[in-house]
Parts: structure tokens; sequence; C-alpha cells
């Protein structure tokens, strides 16, 4: 571990917070997002232990892991990366700001059909 | 003495005229082919990095086209060619990145790595384990982002091209 890492950690959280970072998500379960134009980075949920924040060259190698054990600013950052990725403050702001939800047909489901209700 | 008379003096006078209009008009000839050797060298630079784009424009849309062969690929589940496009893919956009550093801004640059690194993830997904429908999906979904983050390079490097062929 070194400073430069936490300087890194720190880099990401903010940049993803702010929005300036797109992730992306991939075919497994992670998250990527492009870092001026050569590399990516990732972050990988880990169910058993601690997420794994990875920086990658172009080719797809590892260069650098960092583990969410050992930098506390991680925290949560694999959920914010899924928000950032999947724009969900957005989504949830038109879900508010849209018409008001009608109220369920309270029809009841045993009658029997009628004509107007077949469309055709 | 000037004496128009003599025919030594006037042909003297004209030759002296004439050598002075000689040098004029080497200095003008001069100056001519300076410029036109100048016109010649800036055309010949537009050329050549017109070549250069194209060469780009042909290298995004090879890759383009792999990577719709890919999405067909992942429809029909051939998850051996899968893998070998993938591979193609990934090597290309390492490629067109090392050899036009220069010929993409950054954020289309950023479009090609993640390119290649959502290919990857499609490989890695798929020679890990089997999958259900909605992973299946998932690859899907990679695989049509993978191809727009391509096509961002594609319509950039062509913009260019355009502007570079109509100076």
């Amino acid at each position: 571990m070194s400073t430069k890492d936490d300087t890194f950690v720190e880099y990401i959280v903010e940049n993803t917070e702010n929005g300036k970072l797109r992730w992306e998500p991939t075919a497994g379960d992670t998250f990527m997002a492009p870092l001026r134009g050569d590399h990516t980075v990732t972050i990988e949920f880990n169910p058993n232990g601690s997420d794994i924040l990875s920086l990658r060259s172009r080719d797809g190698n590892v260069i650098l892991n960092l583990f969410e054990n050992q930098f506390p600013q991680m925290q949560g950052l694999f959920e914010r990366a899924r928000r950032n990725a999947y724009d969900v403050d957005k989504v949830i702001d038109e879900i508010i700001s849209g018409p008001p939800l009608a109220p369920p047909s309270k029809k009841d489901p045993s009658a029997p059909i009628a004509d107007e209700d077949i469309p055709f | 003495m000037i004496n128009w008379h003599d025919p030594i003096f006037v042909w003297t006078a004209v030759g002296t005229v004439a050598g002075v209009v000689g040098v004029f008009l080497s200095l003008y000839v001069i100056r001519v082919t300076k410029g036109a050797r100048k016109a010649a060298r800036a055309a010949e630079r537009a050329v050549q990095a017109s070549a250069r784009k194209r060469g780009l424009v042909e290298e995004l849309e090879n890759v383009h086209h792999k990577a719709d062969q890919l999405g067909a690929l992942l429809q029909h589940e051939q998850w051996f060619a899968v893998q070998m496009r993938i591979q193609e893919i990934s090597a290309i956009c390492s490629q067109i990145l090392s050899r036009w550093p220069e010929g993409l801004s950054v954020e289309k640059r950023g479009n090609l790595t993640m390119a290649a690194g959502l290919a990857r993830s499609i490989g890695t997904r798929i020679s890990a384990s089997e999958f259900n429908a909605s992973e299946r999906g998932k690859l899907v979904t990679t695989q049509l982002r993978l191809s727009d983050h391509i096509s961002g390079a594609l319509g950039e490097a062509r913009k260019v091209e355009e502007r570079t062929l109509q100076i």
C-alpha cells in the first residue's frame, strides 16, 4: 500500500460521485470505466470478502489490485458504480416526476367476461 | 561617354540591361519554384495524412464488422467462434491504439479500450460456466455496447478524414 494508491482510490471515488467517471456493466459481475484513453478501472463485487478495484492496461492486464478491506474509502464503491452505470438517480427522477399512478382496476376477477373486455 | 550611335556602346548597354533583367527573372523564377515546391510538399503531407486516416478508418470498419459478427455468433451460441472473434477484436483495438496514437481523441481512445475490455469480459463469462437466459441476454447487451463504442470511434475517424480530404 502506498499513498499513491490512496490518492488513486480517492480519485476514483470522487469522480464516481460527481459522475465524471462513466461506469458500465460488463458481461460478468463487474463494472468498468475508461481512464484517460488507454486504461480502464474495474470494480468487482466479492460476496465472500473484499470488493476489488483493478487498474488495467489497454491489453486488459491488471496493473494494480486494491482491496476494500485495505481502503475504507472504497466502501460502497461497487453500489455507487452500479448507480452511475444505470443512471439510477435519473430513473428515479423520471418515475417521481411522471404522471400519478392510476389506481388498480377493481373489477371482480370471477365476473363473467363482457363484450367490452374483448379488444377485437 | 554615352554615344547611342556607337554600336559597341549600344550592344554593351543592351547586354547590361538584359543581364539585369535576367537576374530579376531568375530571382522571380526561383521564388515561384520555391512556392511551387512548398505547395507540392503541403499537398504531399495532406495526402499522407489522408492515407494514414484512411488506414485508421479501414481498421475501425474492420473491427466494427467483427463486433457485428460477434453479435450473430452469440445469438447462435457458436462459443468457439465467439472466443476467436473476441481475441481478434481485442488485438485490433490494441493495434489501433498503438499505431495511431494521435488519430483519435482521448474520449474515443477510451471507447476502444472499453470495447476491448467488454469483449474480454464476454470471453471470461462464457468460458467460466453454464449460464441461463438472463445471463445470455447480458452477453448480448454487452456486445451491443461494445459495438456502440467502436461506432463512436469510427464516426470520429470518418469525420476527421472527410475534413482532411476537403482541405
